[in-house]
């Protein structure tokens, strides 16, 4: 028996049975265990942000000690360092200071020093001066006088060379 | 351009078989080719016991069978196999589910209902996405000859699909429709629901009452247009080259592209017109 | 077809082949010019928002295959004038 390509009969009763059949089988061997392992996988998900959230804001507390503790460690070099550049500049003072007074009690010991040389050199000269000039004088006088009156005469003489001068 | 395809030993047997077949049913067929004069025709039985049916389209039935095995089975496998890391089978399957649930949780405005409306939905569309495929590729099945007797048909038509058959289309689609009262009643009650057909005005009463059976008619006879007339269209187009090859392109079109789109678009409306029932 | 025909199935033979063409022909008009609308919509906000694309295109997809149902009932009207 044929029927024609449009018809509408009692297949649609099996079919709409059919249906039902197959959303049955499907709801429990497909769909539920889908949407539970959705559920599974986003509880999941969840937990696992939750955790990092968590690990992220310990970190982030972490910074902020480690921050503070760097800040202070900062400021203590910092201060340091200026402890350190004043103990230089006094003790740069100080040496300098030092260093002046010494050199200027060694050049006043030199120039006391030279003093005395040319005191002394002066004195020695001066002795020299009158025995170069006796022998000189002996030189040219050439005459024989006795040491005393030779010192007398020259003496005198020397005298009034001063007191010319 | 050249794309690198590999198969392995198993697929290259598989397809050499496929086609060796191929090629075997296509001379075989060539030898004996005549006008499918019984296209428009199906075969029907009267059931002899008096009974509710009246009568029934046999192919229907026996390929709504095959296919509701070949569904439970895939579910079966699914829930066997299931892990926590998916497979690439589960995964696939696992994106067509959540594609369809995003889809309803969208349009569903209220959050019971989303379950249910999810579960027919999907039920609707993998049903009648494996029968339009199955409707677009060369397989076995019974004719007819307009003069009633019944003929088999070696790969000379498709598979005969359940949604090619109007039965199986009106039957969806009354039922998405009354599915839809039945959840506004359950949602809203029975007075806020009969005040929805006299919304704007009681003028509108008859208009409301023909949308409302509007609905299943445009919902059903698009999906059976597209099956029916594909199924007939390639029937003749195979018939102009005599059996042979260019039905392959014709089962792309026909069969994956025009029906899963159809098989989409059909699952969509009974998802919009379910929502559009549910809102307040 | 057989030989022998009366005028009057002639006629109707012929009747159910211009009527068969007329549907299909009249029914396609409405389809086409509603999916060219479809298409120039898609293709205009594809152009505006080239990120868009892959859901444009399945949007645009559906919606041809909705406003193909009219020329669907065409093509089912014109089969069954001309095979039933």
């Amino acid at each position: 028996m044929s029927g024609s390509f449009v018809n509408f009969n009692g297949t649609s009763i099996l079919q709409l049975m059919s249906f039902f059949i197959l959303m049955y089988f499907l709801i429990k061997f497909l769909y539920k265990p889908f949407l539970n392992i959705l559920d599974k996988r986003s509880e999941e998900i969840k937990s696992q942000y939750e955790k990092a959230d968590e690990a992220r804001k310990e970190a982030e507390k972490f910074r902020e000690k480690v921050k503070v503790e760097m800040e202070r460690l900062s400021e203590r070099t910092d201060q340091m360092y200026e402890e350190a550049k004043a103990r230089v500049e006094a003790y740069e003072k100080a040496e300098r200071t030092r260093i002046q007074t010494e050199v200027e009690s060694i050049m006043k010991r030199a120039r006391r020093e030279i003093e005395e040389e040319r005191s002394k050199a002066e004195e020695s000269l001066k002795a020299n001066v009158i025995t170069l000039a006796i022998a000189l004088a002996s030189r040219i006088i050439q005459k024989d006088l006795d040491e005393k009156s030779k010192r007398e005469f020259l003496m005198d003489q020397l005298s009034k060379v001063r007191d010319m001068r | 351009m050249k794309i690198p395809v590999k198969f392995s030993k198993g697929e290259k047997i598989f397809l050499g078989i496929f086609f060796a077949a191929y090629a075997g049913v296509a001379v075989w067929n060539f030898g004996k080719v005549e006008f499918p004069s019984g296209i428009a025709h199906v075969w029907q039985i009267k059931v002899p016991l008096p009974s509710i049916l009246g009568t029934l389209n046999p192919m229907t039935i026996i390929m709504t069978a095959l296919l509701l095995v070949i569904l439970i089975y895939l579910a079966f496998d699914f829930k066997r196999h299931l892990k926590k890391i998916p497979s690439r089978k589960q995964s696939a399957i696992e994106l067509v589910l959540s594609f369809m649930y995003d889809l309803v949780k969208d349009v569903t405005p209220a959050e019971e209902f989303v379950r249910p409306v999810f579960y027919i939905a999907t039920t609707l569309f993998l049903f009648i996405l494996f029968s339009n495929i199955l409707g677009g590729i060369p397989g076995i099945g019974i004719g007819v000859s307009p003069n009633g007797s019944l003929k088999l048909n070696l790969f000379t038509d498709t598979w005969h699909s359940p949604t090619g058959d109007l039965n199986t289309n009106v039957t969806y689609a009354i039922m998405v429709l009354f599915i839809s009262h039945i959840f506004a009643i359950k949602l809203k009650g029975l007075k806020e629901w009969a005040k929805g057909f006299i919304s704007p005005n009681p003028i509108m009463l008859p208009m409301n009452i023909i949308g409302e059976f509007a609905k299943p008619i445009s919902h059903s006879l698009r999906l059976f247009g597209n099956i029916a007339g594909g199924g007939i269209m390639v029937l003749m187009l195979s018939y102009l080259v005599k059996y042979t090859f260019v039905p392959v392109i014709l089962w792309g079109f026909f069969g994956f592209f025009v029906g899963t789109i159809q098989a989409f678009v059909f699952s969509i409306l009974a998802i919009a017109y379910i929502g559009i029932q549910l809102e307040q | 077809m057989t030989a022998e025909l009366s005028m009057a199935q002639a006629v109707v033979h012929a009747a159910k082949y211009i009527g068969a063409g007329l549907a299909m022909g009249l029914g396609a008009i409405g389809p086409a010019i509603g999916e060219g609308h479809i298409g120039q919509g898609a293709m205009e906000s594809m152009a505006r928002q080239p990120e868009m694309v892959g859901t444009l295109t399945t949007r645009m997809l559906l919606s041809q295959a909705v406003a193909e149902s009219t020329g669907l009932y065409a093509l089912l009207i014109a089969f069954m004038i001309l095979l039933i």
